[in-house]
């Protein structure tokens, strides 16, 4: 029966009465607009303060380098270029907001006012996060991918069932960006008006996975229009349209108006993570020609320009820099390493069997390895 | 007052064991600032500059460019200028505040001692006893597990006489690595993988090829194309096969499965400049002496200039390798996985050889097959290589029925 009618098919109408199809289509590729000018508020304060933070980053990105290949820390993945972009989206954040970072996001977790110190302790190793979120209402950094989307999605819920004002703003890559969690993430969202705005950091490869093998579409911001929010694609290596964008949707949030998915364009100028080498997927072209729109130097010629900033200025923020460098070797260099065993002391309120019975095993093993 | 303090070389990419100094960026006697690049290492991963993390004069060099380090011994010397203050250091254990019995895993030497009991199952055990075991040569399956559900502790490896370091790769220091890259890593793959799961045995025998060597020109002369006697052996190696269709096989180790083919797509071994490659002709069973030559020809050509196509590098069912072409008599060739066995040619040369009781000069060429023994016993393989070598005797009706 179904073959005779496929067969029909290719035939001429079987009947001259036979009803017409009919179906709509959704346009090729959902459409950007043309950029948009926008005004940004930002007193002269604000912008010293942005330039201090991205270059205190800068340095700081540079340190954790150097005392991962000085066996500090086990691995770390810089943040090297992407200034711009994590710090200009975390400024927008009111003290109250909440934010969800990967290990990606070391600099803009610092630019929240975390302890770099503490921050490093995940990539030192140590069983916790270095840092208590609640005091700065900063998740800890996550590895597996996406899965921080999910969570900022269900506190954001949470605040609003509350009648609580946050706004929680979430990082993820590209990469990451093809995760189930991702969408799953955005279109919660989308369905709840959650307040939350997702900062997709689009640094052009998910360790060596370029950017073309993530998504057969041109932007990732694009994804709004599926889920039923704003989307916005915005230069990810200029502070002050990411800031503009991302405070535009803090404040469409906070309204009560919804998420708002951001697709923030830069690069990533190092490696994955100290333990990846660029050189097997990718030619330094490419990442010289990224090396020319560098976010920290690019800010620093607008402001020198406007007169904002003086060398007198840029120095005091140099020497900033390199006092925190030396409290990160000092700090971090031949750091005593915990105890294991308090790895299971936090799990829960009060330890299960199941724990208890690791613990004790583990116990046997440092007796062991002490004994001889 | 100054003091030594050593950098050990770290670990450079997330579980590497070692580095390898490729160049140093100071010499001894040298000053040196904090964060100062002193060296460039090559891990497995990458080729890293290293930066001191101690500001002073450079003592030591531990090693000489080339030289390989572990991780955790010192790689460089450095002589400070003051001494650190004492510990505690005022380092802050993150989130903990300075902690002074700090209790660490490690692992520690005992002579060893070989395990006596034997058990079928491998017991649980964590990666970091397993990954001991394994660098120890210890079976966990003959050590008796006292954790939970008989989980084998570290404790338990060391009460059955494991001692804990790891047998260096390479005794002998200094020396060139060569990582395996691109088609020899594949191949290293390949036969280890042949060596580990094929219960190989090997049956060989010399065969007179002066009758093959001599009808040879005829060959040629009909065909205007250049025939080697090597393509002609493939050529009887087809007719054998299709009498002991048993080697023109596959053995699943998964399903323990022998699958047997009735096309016998030949794979021929191909040392190029990238390595060796096995390249297919397909359907070898259909083809004409001529077309065997010729299809030959083609594969050899583009496997050495590199052109080849993946899909003429896949799926064979019988592998033929031509180590003649090395001048060798013979050898052992190894299994291509998971094929049931492989036929090995020597090169020809002219040797004595009794002929009706009296010793003359032949072309002789010696054979060598390597077979699964799961998937033939030795009469198929005797009978295979036995039918072969008739065949190069009288190859005549073979090749000219083609
Ligand atoms: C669920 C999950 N899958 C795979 C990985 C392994 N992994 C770690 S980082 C990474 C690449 C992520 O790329 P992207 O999201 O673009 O972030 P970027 O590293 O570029 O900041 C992958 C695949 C992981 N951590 N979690
Ligand atoms: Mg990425």
């Amino acid at each position: 029966m179904s073959v005779e009618v496929s067969s029909a098919a290719s035939g001429p109408s079987s009947f001259p009465g036979l009803p017409k199809a009919a179906w709509q289509d959704v346009a090729a590729e959902g459409a950007l607009s043309a950029a948009q000018s926008h005004d940004v508020e930002l007193s002269t304060e604000q912008l010293r303060s942005l330039y201090r933070l991205m270059a205190l980053s800068r340095r700081v990105d540079r340190q954790a380098i150097n005392l991962t290949r000085q066996g500090a820390l086990g691995v770390f993945a810089s943040s090297h270029g992407q200034e711009a972009a994590q710090v200009g989206a975390v400024f927008a954040l009111e003290a109250e907001d909440w934010l969800f970072p990967t290990y990606r996001e070391t600099v803009g977790t610092f630019a929240r006012g975390v302890d770099v110190v503490e921050i490093l302790a995940l990539f030192s190793g140590s069983w916790h996060c270095g840092f208590d979120p609640y005091q700065y209402r900063v998740a800890p950094l996550t590895t597996p991918l996406a899965t921080q989307a999910l969570h900022a999605v269900g506190l954001a819920m949470a605040a609003r069932i509350k009648h609580d004002p946050i706004v929680a703003l979430t990082f993820f890559g590209d990469g990451a960006a093809s995760e189930g969690d991702a969408h799953e993430a955005l279109n919660m969202a989308g369905v709840f008006g959650a307040p939350v705005v997702f900062v997709v950091q689009n640094n052009g490869y998910a360790i060596s996975v370029p950017y073309r093998l993530q998504t057969k579409t041109s932007s990732i911001a694009l994804r709004a229009a599926g889920v039923g929010m704003p989307g916005i694609r915005v230069d990810g290596n200029d502070v002050i349209s990411v800031y503009g964008a991302v405070k535009t949707a803090v404040d469409r949030a906070r309204r009560g108006d919804g998420p708002t998915l951001i697709e923030a364009v830069t690069y990533r100028l190092e490696a994955h993570t100290t333990a990846d080498d660029t050189s097997r997927y990718r030619s330094d072209d490419e990442a010289a020609e990224w090396r020319v729109r560098d976010p920290v130097e690019r800010f620093l010629r607008v402001l020198r320009d406007g007169g904002v900033v003086d060398d007198a200025f840029v120095a005091e923020v140099e020497a900033e820099g390199e006092a925190t460098a030396a409290r990160m070797r000092d700090s971090l260099f031949d750091a005593p390493a915990g105890d294991p065993r308090e790895m299971f002391d936090h799990v829960y309120a009060a330890r299960t069997p199941q724990l208890d019975a690791q613990r004790a095993l583990l116990e046997q093993e440092l007796r062991a390895g002490e004994e001889h | 007052m100054p003091m030594i303090r050593d950098f050990l070389m770290p670990d450079l990419g997330e579980g590497l064991t070692e580095g390898e100094i490729n160049r140093w960026l100071v010499a001894e006697g040298d000053v040196v600032v904090v964060d100062q690049p002193i060296a460039e290492i090559t891990t497995e991963k990458a080729v890293v500059e290293v930066p001191t993390p101690f500001a002073g004069r450079v003592a030591i060099l531990h090693g000489a460019e080339g030289e390989t380090i572990t991780v955790g011994k010192p790689l460089v010397s450095i002589e400070v200028a003051a001494a650190p203050a004492t510990e505690p250091s005022g380092n802050v254990l993150v989130g903990y505040g300075t902690s002074e019995s700090v209790p660490r895993v490690r692992r520690h030497a005992t002579p060893g001692r070989p395990a006596t009991t034997l058990t079928v199952e491998t017991p649980p055990a964590s990666p970091l006893v397993r990954r001991l075991a394994a660098a120890l040569g210890m079976d966990l399956g003959a050590i008796a597990g006292t954790g939970p559900g008989g989980m084998v502790t570290q404790a338990d490896l060391e009460r059955a006489g494991g001692t804990a370091a790891p047998p260096p790769a390479s005794a002998i220091a200094g020396g060139t690595r060569i990582p395996l890259t691109g088609i020899d890593r594949i191949s290293a793959e390949r036969l280890t993988r042949s060596h580990r799961d094929a219960p190989d045995a090997a049956a060989w025998l010399t065969a007179d090829a002066t009758r093959l060597v001599a009808i040879r020109p005829e060959l040629e002369a009909s065909s205007a194309l250049r025939v080697t006697p090597f393509a002609l052996i493939l050529c009887l190696c087809v007719r054998a096969l299709q009498e002991f269709p048993r080697l023109n096989a596959h053995f699943d180790t998964q399903a323990n499965d022998i699958i047997i083919f009735e096309a016998i797509h030949l794979g021929v071994a191909v040392q190029t400049d990238r390595g060796l490659v096995v390249a297919v002709i397909r359907d070898a069973q259909r083809r004409s002496t001529e077309e065997m030559s010729r299809e030959l020809t083609r594969l050899a050509n583009a496997a050495r200039d590199g052109s080849i196509d993946a899909a003429d590098l896949r799926g064979s069912t019988f592998t033929v390798s031509n180590f003649g072409a090395f001048g060798v008599d013979g050898g052992t060739a190894i299994i291509n996985p998971p094929e049931a066995a492989i036929l090995g040619v020597g090169q020809i040369a002219t040797r004595p050889w009794v002929v009706g009781g009296a010793v003359v000069p032949r072309s002789l060429v010696e054979l060598s097959l390597a077979f699964d023994h799961r998937v033939a016993d030795g009469g198929i393989a005797g009978g295979f290589i036995r039918k072969v070598a008739d065949l190069i005797e009288a190859p005549d009706e073979a090749l000219a029925s083609d």
